[in-house]
């Protein structure tokens, strides 16, 4: 599958305009020699399959090229950045499924009450705010009129000043994700409340706490699901937040990348990305099958597909 | 799940940068020599800085200039990193490495190299070090970024003496001196530290240079640190230490300086230059040199009628543009070099006066009406106008002439483009409307014109435009030494591109930058962040 | 309507929308969504929207004859923003049908049919999400030529996965259920069991979905704008609005809170009418 991925970002940046040689050197006059010359160094003018194939040749030994933007060795441009990104990201993910899933099963559990009103309102209005306009208000909210937070950069690096400063990044790109989360973890949850089961098993009196266990056994299928899916956002979603926020990123430099057209830089950057998204929907899709028993029946089939992807990431 | 680029591809690949082929600054006939006071910076009345910290809006990939020449990247490697020669803050040739210079029919250049100069890691620059930096510099393969401001025409570049390197051209080029300087396209370095670095201006590979600072730390991604340079052969009055850092948003970057981050930011957004200046900072502006206008192709119809061309020039009210737009900072072009890059020729007055004088059309509709009538297309017609991501001023000003246009008839199409596709598609031969926007570095007083002047035809000038007569007359104007002369001739080629109307000049930017309270920046110019910039900080008297 | 039956008409209608669930919040969502919907089909409403006045430029709410002030341009800020309706609207609707009708076929065929299918299925979905979604637009835009429609267009592509995958392993759950397998029993044809049988047991999920994707929809069409991708510097748009206001926030505030309080608005009134929608047909989906 990543072969395929590869392929296809390849010919979506042959396709795509402007001329990296051209950038390199800006409106400046150039003689065709020497824009000629610098194609050639970077082999811009061979057929694609041929550019193809000298990336995937050194990919396979190890080489993710050199960026064409800076001369530098892709790997050593990634490196760093990676981790920030993973950080962002994970961090995001942490706080949402954290609020998100006991919000949701609370809501559900208060259903119709105004604590779940309250909850369902704030998780609409999450989703409906675009990211790059509520960056921008916590950034002018949280740092300039209240100035608890630090605008931009990642602190000098404690754990607990590399929180203090990912706080605004990670609660922005968490709330859309976070909302997605509280909202379907309440609808599943709201069927099992109002369940023949639920309803037997208070009138034997169960303990609540665990009729609820019960219940979220039962709604976590659809709530992994979901969850595994939105957790997939969460990767493309750094980019405009550490644009926002000034951090180094993937994120930033995959869109640098793509603009300049710095092919190298692209293919590495997406495929880790990609390898992180496949990791998360191969985890989640064995959890729905751990979660269904009906899934079981298929599950045979099911858990190939899941080794044919580990075999493809390997 | 949207797409979401950032306004990252900006100020980084500004792009725009210098060409060399042409013009002059020396003066005195035949021979000229050089002897100036060392380095750039400004004397500063206040008491130095410890340290200065600096936001600033691009984002550096490399250090190298050979490889990425965005104009963040010479002004930052201003400060580490020397030609033969450099910028004083009046953009006049000063020596750097160079300790003088001669030549002889703008065609034989001598440099007497400085002794006892040491690089940053303290390694005495030997004739070969420069020798080899020229060398890897006009390298397209090794130097993409700098290579295009070599001249073509260098027949030999020799060591002549103890230490003495002379060039050999077989034309004459009075603008030699900018190219070997790092307002163009040299930048000595170690050989030893060259062969040896694994990625030359990468973070693990610190360049090593002969500049007043040294870097001390590089992330591509957040910031760079400079120390000043012990080995300095110079005298450096800056603060000991500079940090840049790069904060590409705008929002954010005001963020930061307002909450005390940082001491001075450049690239103050222009429209938003009262938010900056609240709370006791100090926004203040410069002419940045930049040139922005339209180019025609007058090989693509309907633009290769001169009255739709003069039709549209006759329609672009450039005063408004200014005035409402760009809030009066900047200044409605009447020609295409600046003012500010043709003062070190006659002044700064001279040369107003000069531009002032140029042929242009002056806004009218109705002019502009009748004069469409009179071309074969009177009815108006359907064209379009790109403009780059991260240029909102210019967006606006599409914006603006295309409701201009409408009033005569022509429909424009505004589309905004990524930096990168704008710039592969310029003088591409399809277009036939189109922006130029072109910020110099050097100060070759007709960087800008000899190049949209050079109308020897496709591919020469971005309008791909031809008139032999002038291609040669602009081409003579290398071997002019006479100062005056000079600025006539330039204004004599100027008039006639603006007499067609192959060039529509729209305005002359200026930048701002901000300071905080207690800092100052003094003598800020035009040039001034070619040279120790970093010196021009004081704390306020 | 007589003047006896009229005291008695707000008590039906009361009854009537608590029968159907209908809440205040829904009925102002609803309210919102006509208003959107009437500035979006009827170009009178946002007539003149793009009359420039350059030497105006940008000014505070309240000047004489533009209530919400003007933007840099001298444009109305209210008049671009009621005009603005238009592209929040018909991108968002052309993307949530086209990418729901895409995920009922994909999603169900994957499902029900299995094999090969659902494997060519997944495996799509798994890479179009793992596309950089900045690259697509970007090429698109060059390729192309830009433009609205081709932002919508990119939309579909990188909308369409999430709703194969939505819809998959909701009908992978039911596709076992003993009436399913009796259809099938009886000899229906298979298309007529997933269309016929299997959709609708979904279609509260996909009705839920449908507005929940104009929501996102509008909310990622206006990001790309924002980013001055999408739609042209020359159609009024709010993403676009709300970069240019950027610039304005000191000197006209509405040119920022205009636009930015329609997208969440009209967003927010999207998702509510969806939930209503879901949880009145009965069938709330995971």
């Amino acid at each position: 599958m990543l072969v395929v991925l590869s392929m296809i970002v390849f010919a979506l940046l042959y396709l795509m305009p402007g001329d990296p040689a051209r950038s390199l050197i800006g409106a400046r006059p150039v003689s065709p020699e020497l824009l000629a010359s610098i194609r050639a160094e970077y082999h811009l003018d061979d057929p694609i399959w041929e550019q193809y194939l000298r990336w995937v040749t050194g990919f396979l030994h190890g080489d993710l090229g050199t960026s064409i933007k800076t001369g530098l060795p892709v790997s050593q441009m990634i490196q760093g950045r990676a981790e920030v990104t993973l950080q962002l990201a994970v961090l995001a993910g942490l706080v949402s499924a954290a609020i998100g899933i006991p919000a949701g099963v609370i809501a559900a559990h208060r259903q119709g009450s105004a604590l779940d009103r309250g909850i369902n309102a704030t998780a609409v209005a999450m989703l409906s705010a675009p990211s790059f306009a509520l960056g921008l208000l916590s950034l002018y909210v949280f740092a300039v009129w209240l100035g608890w937070f630090p605008v931009y950069g990642l602190g000098d690096g404690g754990t607990l000043d590399l929180l203090w400063h990912l706080f605004l990044p990670v609660m922005t790109l968490a709330a859309g994700v976070l909302a997605s989360i509280i909202k379907v973890t309440r609808i599943a949850m709201i069927r099992e409340v109002n369940s023949d089961y639920t309803g037997f098993s208070r009138s034997r009196g169960l303990r609540e706490s665990k009729i609820t266990r019960a219940q979220v056994g039962n709604a976590a299928l659809p709530i992994v699901t979901s969850t595994g899916l939105v957790l997939a956002t969460l990767v493309s979603g750094t980019v405009l937040v550490e644009v926002t926020f000034a951090i180094g990123g993937l994120g930033s430099l995959l869109a640098e990348a793509v603009t300049f057209k710095d092919v190298p830089v692209v293919q590495a950057v997406t495929l880790l990305l990609a390898v992180a998204i496949c990791t998360t929907t191969a985890v989640v899709d064995t959890l729905v099958i751990v979660l269904d028993p009906r899934l079981r029946r298929r599950r045979r089939r099911k858990s190939r597909n899941v080794t044919t992807l580990a075999g493809a990431e390997a | 799940m949207s797409a979401r680029s950032p306004r990252q591809a900006r100020k980084t690949l500004l792009a725009i940068a210098v060409s060399a082929m042409a013009t002059a600054l020396l003066a005195v006939t035949g021979c000229t020599t050089g002897q100036a006071p060392a380095g750039g910076g400004s004397s500063a009345p206040g008491a130095p800085l410890e340290s200065l910290k600096v936001a600033t809006a691009s984002q550096l990939g490399t250090l190298s200039v050979n490889q990425e020449a965005g104009i963040a990247n010479y002004q930052i490697a201003a400060l580490f990193q020397e030609g033969l020669l450099g910028l004083d803050n009046a953009g006049a040739l000063v020596p750097a490495l160079a300790e003088s210079w001669t030549q002889t029919d703008n065609k034989v250049w001598k440099f007497q190299i400085r002794k006892d100069v040491k690089f940053s890691d303290g390694t005495p620059v030997t004739v070969e070090d420069i020798l080899f930096s020229v060398e890897v510099a006009r390298d397209p393969k090794k130097s993409p970024g700098v290579s295009v401001y070599w001249p073509t025409n260098i027949t030999s570049v020799k060591q002549t003496g103890d230490w003495e390197i002379t060039f050999t051209l077989d034309a004459p080029n009075n603008a030699f001196g900018s190219d070997v300087s790092n307002a163009g396209g040299l930048f000595v370095t170690s050989k030893a530290f060259y062969e040896k670095a694994k990625s030359y201006g990468s973070a693990t590979d610190l360049i090593v240079g002969t500049g007043p600072y040294t870097v001390t730390e590089f992330d591509p991604t957040s910031h760079v640190s400079l120390a000043k340079n012990e080995n300095y052969w110079g005298t450096n009055d800056g603060p000991a230490t500079v940090r840049i850092d790069f904060i590409t948003d705008d929002a954010t970057r005001q963020v930061a300086f307002q909450q005390g981050q940082a001491d001075v930011a450049l690239g103050v957004p222009l429209d938003q230059s009262e938010q900056w200046g609240a709370s006791g900072a100090t926004v203040q502006f410069y002419g940045d040199r930049s040139y922005q206008g339209l180019t025609f192709d007058p090989n693509v119809a309907p633009f290769n009628d001169i009255h739709v061309r003069n039709a549209i020039a006759m329609a672009v009210d450039k005063s408004g543009i200014v005035a409402g737009i760009l809030k009066g900072k900047a200044a409605a072009a009447t020609g295409i070099d600046s003012p500010e890059q043709l003062a070190p020729l006659v002044g700064l007055d001279a040369a107003k006066a000069g531009v002032a004088k140029l042929p242009g059309a002056s806004f009218s509709l109705e002019n502009a009406k009748a004069e469409l009538a009179k071309s074969s297309h009177a009815d108006g017609f359907t064209t379009a106008l790109t403009y780059p991501t991260g240029y909102p001023a210019v967006g606006k000003a599409s914006l603006a002439i295309a409701d201009s246009l409408s009033k005569i008839g022509i429909t424009v199409n505004v589309k905004e483009v990524t930096l990168d596709s704008w710039l592969n598609d310029l003088g591409n031969g399809k277009a036939g409307l189109e922006w130029m926007i072109y910020l110099p570095t050097t100060s070759i007083p007709n960087e800008i014109s000899s190049w949209l002047l050079a109308a020897s035809g496709p591919g020469a000038n971005p309008a791909n435009w031809t008139d032999d007569k002038l291609a040669a007359q602009v081409a003579a104007i290398n071997s002019i030494d006479d100062k005056q002369k000079q600025f006539d001739e330039i204004m004599a080629t100027t008039s006639v591109a603006l007499e067609q109307s192959i060039y529509v000049p729209v305005y002359w930017g200026q930048a701002a930058l901000a300071t905080r309270k207690g800092v100052v920046a003094n003598d800020f110019g035009s040039y001034t962040l070619q040279t120790n910039w970093a010196a021009a900080f004081t704390q306020s008297a | 309507m007589t003047a006896i039956t009229a005291p008695a008409a707000p008590a039906r209608w009361l009854a009537w929308g608590r029968r159907n669930k209908l809440s205040a919040a829904v009925v102002i969502s609803m309210i919102e969504l006509l208003v959107v919907f009437a500035w979006a089909l009827i170009p009178a409403f946002g007539a003149g929207a793009l009359d420039q006045d350059i030497l105006l430029g940008a000014t505070p709410p309240g000047t004489p004859g533009h209530l919400l002030g003007t933007d840099a341009l001298g444009r109305d800020i209210w008049l671009l923003t009621v005009a603005g309706a238009q592209t929040a609207i018909v991108g968002p609707m052309a993307i949530a049908l086209a990418s729901i009708l895409l995920g009922l076929l994909l999603g169900l065929s994957a499902a029900y049919l299995g094999g090969w299918i659902d494997w060519v299925v997944s495996r799509f979905v798994d890479i179009t999400l793992s596309l950089p979604s900045l690259l697509l637009a970007i090429v698109a835009a060059g390729v192309i030529g830009g433009g609205y429609w081709v932002s919508v267009a990119v939309m579909i592509v990188l909308f369409a996965p999430f709703d194969i995958r939505l819809i998959r392993s909701a009908a992978l759950a039911r596709v076992h259920e003993p009436y399913l397998e009796a259809a099938k029993l009886l000899g229906l044809g298979r298309f007529r069991v997933m269309f016929g049988h299997l959709m609708p047991v979904i279609r509260g999920l996909v009705g839920a979905n449908l507005f929940l994707d104009m929501a996102v929809g509008l909310v990622a069409l206006s990001s790309l704008s924002f980013l001055g991708l999408g739609v042209s510097p020359q159609q009024a748009d709010w993403g676009r609005q709300l970069n240019d206001a950027r610039a304005l926030l000191f000197i006209n505030p509405a040119a920022a809170i205009a636009p930015g309080v329609a997208i969440v608005l009209t967003a927010i009134a999207f998702n509510l009418v969806g939930d209503w929608l879901s949880e009145r047909s009965g069938v709330a989906e995971g």
